[in-house]
């Protein structure tokens, strides 16, 4: 029994933040992130038949995406890392944390309704970036 | 892991670690930084779960804004102003994490590094929510602010983004761009759907970007905002986002309750933005001319450029009783055209007509699969009798539950429901034993056909939606404790109770109060409720019951449209009593952990004692595949 590729890809899209953030703390560079990332992708949907379940995509993803950001930094010459392996492993466990974290823990903890901070929180999201592209036209200005 | 998500710990505060781990993914850090970061990480595991958070929520705030951002959105930002003119602008070539939107404080050239103390993430936001301050100070944000912690905000904002993209992912030129439900349709009226459009039915949640193709009859949305859209056709609607929609022809009439001022209608002549009203919109097909009426409040034509240009706002308040034309923009940036014209408020519909919840004009238009309305009474010999027999998309036939009770049903045209003329199953449960607590019965129906093969039968695997007619007839004057309950669910298990199996639960209490330490609230006492399950078939946890401020009274008929999406584990629902507004939900989530639903559709009840009875009707359940369906088992 193995995941369909269709569940890869909502997995995958699922977790992409988390992915990506992961990514990013390897390479230190946000467009460096998303190549590896899509790569790591590909690699998944290739690879499919060999993923047993969302335990084993997230483990595999995890030693994959470690794998393919290390060797991009060594091509672009950005070696070594300034992260040790023994380092590396440690913060995969803190990964590995957080990937069973439920969502929405903090909104239980806080008392608020899922619905209700969604609501309020795309105010604040708008807003946010009314403030950025009105700081960026003074700044044009 | 409740660590990292605590709002007011004291380490979260840390801004000197936080900068530090900015500064480290801008790769700005010298040496020796990052020296001391690797240390402190590799001595606390605290620091290495607040380094992978703000890892993860870093990602997100940063694909926030590059999607959504003025870099990607606008146009009129000049290529120059780029986040390669911040502060960090690097000598490594790559982005840095935050624009800084300040005045350029880089030599010409600006290749040179000034690092700075300051994190770029925090400086940024310190900056953003400062200016952001007549936002912050109204009610309803404070509220939310002081209760939550700023902190707190913005680490739900993240959180929130990952947790609720339910509806689909669709890969697109080699990037996936992610889909959300915005919009729910609620009811619908003598609906005809252009031939190449998608047909929709109550029930049915629309994504963003998703266009409505309505030949004739009308179409009510309620936008995740709260705002409320009847659209008439022939017209042509996309929903854009949680709070706008594009009218490219045809009219509407949107009703925007108080606190979600701001949604917008954008036409091909102006954008249209709502300061808490009602008003109509009228896009006329070959000239792209506009006509907005204001029935209450205000609202504000803006040009359709005036965002790609703050320095050229070009706008237009319509006051209520007020009726103006907008000329179409003759280019790109034109000032806007407005003329003042005559009230026509008969070419708007302000009302869906009465008793369109369930039309018959809606069920020819749509493939109905599994039906019960129990027109052959009571028997074994048709499928839809009372308990019927196997067939035409039901797996079984109806079967009771029941304990320390005893359940009477029965297929009568005695006394039937609403406009649904003819039989109607009249259910009654007594309590026939003095056992607290342990009174309850139900009766359920298997409709999918995974486990026989009939094909007939749902595909649950798929998206489905359920409907069905409910009234009560008690008069509730026992309806007064926690355990008289009514529970209406979608189950794995073919009893009468909720289990942690259930994917959509439905109930109502006579009494809060015992409850426990998760006290369901007084005012939600005898209403109907919802629960948003975390997907986790865990405990049921009272606090996620959602009240949908609908009252139980005997004698009164509910329509109830609920929704299933497998994909995403979540249910939507629409319950409407025909008196009041009706209640509609989107995205809540189920409480299986499982990748399908229940294939059984279960009505329950529980009473408080020996003697108690509950007593309801049922009528009009409709089982309908609203998604692609694949072939059943053979």
């Amino acid at each position: 029994m193995s995941l369909e590729q269709d569940q890869i890809v909502r997995l995958l899209f699922v977790h992409r933040a988390r992915i990506l953030g992961y990514i990013w703390s390897l390479v230190r560079d946000f467009d460096v992130a998303e190549d590896v990332f899509q790569e790591v992708s590909v690699l998944a949907l290739k690879k499919a038949s060999t993923i047993r379940d969302e335990q084993h995509l997230h483990h595999w993803v995890r030693v994959s995406a470690r794998l393919i950001s290390l060797a991009t930094m060594r091509r672009l010459g950005r070696w070594p890392v300034p992260m040790d392996a023994s380092l590396l492993d440690q913060l995969d466990s803190a990964w590995q944390t957080i990937e069973t974290a439920q969502v929405d823990e903090p909104l239980e903890a806080m008392g608020q309704s899922l619905n209700t901070v969604y609501v309020a929180l795309s105010r604040i999201h708008r807003t946010l970036r009314k403030c950025v592209r009105g700081r960026l036209a003074r700044a044009e200005g | 892991m409740s660590e990292p998500f605590q709002p007011d710990g004291h380490d979260y505060q840390d801004e000197r670690f936080l900068s530090l781990v900015a500064r480290y993914l801008d790769r700005v850090t010298t040496p020796s930084e990052e020296a001391m970061l690797a240390e402190e990480l590799r001595h606390s595991e605290q620091r290495q779960l607040y380094f992978v958070e703000y890892c993860r929520h870093a990602a997100m705030l940063k694909e926030l804004l590059s999607e959504q951002g003025p870099t990607a959105a606008s146009p009129s930002v000049p290529s120059d102003v780029t986040v390669s003119e911040g502060r960090y602008t690097a000598d490594n070539g790559t982005t840095p994490l935050m624009p800084t939107v300040g005045p350029p404080a880089l030599p010409e050239g600006g290749t040179t590094v000034t690092p700075t103390d300051r994190s770029p993430i925090l400086g940024f936001l310190g900056d953003v929510f400062r200016a952001g301050t007549d936002f912050l100070s109204r009610p309803p944000v404070l509220t939310l602010l002081l209760t939550i912690g700023l902190p707190g905000i913005l680490l739900v904002l993240l959180l929130v983004h990952i947790g609720s993209q339910p509806v689909s992912e669709l890969p697109v030129a080699g990037r996936f761009v992610q889909r959300m439900a915005v919009a729910q349709v609620t009811r619908t009226h003598e609906c005809v759907w252009a031939e190449d459009g998608t047909l929709l039915d109550t029930g049915v949640s629309l994504v963003a970007g998703q266009q409505l193709r309505l030949n004739k009859g009308l179409v009510e949305l309620i936008f995740a905002d709260g705002a409320k859209v009847l659209l008439k056709g022939p017209a042509t609607f996309d929903t854009s986002n949680a709070g706008a929609g594009y009218l490219h022809t045809g009219s509407l009439v949107a009703n925007v309750p108080k606190g979600s001022e701001g949604f917008t209608i954008q036409t091909p002549a102006a954008a249209v933005v709502d300061l808490g009203t009602e008003f109509g919109v009228r896009v006329e097909g070959e000239t792209g001319t506009a006509k907005v009426e204001v029935f209450q409040g205000k609202v504000e034509l803006r040009a359709n450029a005036a965002d790609r240009d703050p320095q050229k706002l070009f706008r237009h308040r319509v006051e209520a009783g007020q009726a103006v034309q907008v000329e179409a923009a003759e280019h790109e940036g034109a000032p806007l055209v407005v003329h003042k014209i005559a009230l026509r408020t008969d070419q708007f519909v302000r009302q869906m007509p009465a008793k369109t919840a369930l039309s018959v004009a809606d069920d020819q238009a749509r493939k109905v699969s599994v039906v019960a309305d129990f027109s052959g009474g009571n028997g074994r010999l048709q499928v839809d009798q009372f308990p019927g027999k196997t067939g035409k998309g039901w797996m079984d036939v109806w079967k009771l539950g029941q304990r320390n009770g005893r359940f009477n049903v029965t297929a009568t045209a005695d006394h039937p429901m609403g406009d649904a003329a003819g039989n109607c199953l009249k259910c009654k449960f007594r309590g026939t034993k003095a056992k607290k607590g342990g009174h309850c019965g139900g009766m359920f129906r298997e409709y999918a056909y995974d486990s026989k093969g009939n094909p007939d039968g749902i595909d649950v695997t798929k998206p489905h939606t359920i409907q069905y007619r409910l009234r009560i007839d008690e008069p509730l004057s026992t309806f007064t404790r926690f355990s008289d309950r009514y529970v209406l669910v979608g189950t794995s298990d073919g009893s009468a109770k909720s289990h942690q199996c259930d994917s959509f639960i439905i109930m109502a209490f006579g009494d809060g109060k015992d409850a426990g330490k998760q006290k369901i609230p007084k005012e939600a006492e005898g209403h109907w409720m919802v629960y948003n399950g975390n997907r986790g078939g865990s405990k049921m946890d009272w606090r996620r019951f959602v009240d949908t401020g609908i009252p139980l009274a005997e004698g009164r008929v509910y329509d109830f449209t609920i929704t299933i999406d497998p994909a995403t584990k979540s249910w939507n629902v629409l319950i409407s009593d025909g008196v009041g507004e009706p209640f509609a939900r989107m995205n809540l989530g189920w409480r299986t952990p499982h990748d399908t639903p229940g294939r059984y559709l279960s009505f329950g009840v529980v009473v408080d004692s020996e003697g108690d009875a509950r007593e309801f009707s049922l009528d009009s359940v409709r089982i309908t595949q609203t998604g692609p369906q694949s072939k059943g088992k053979p």
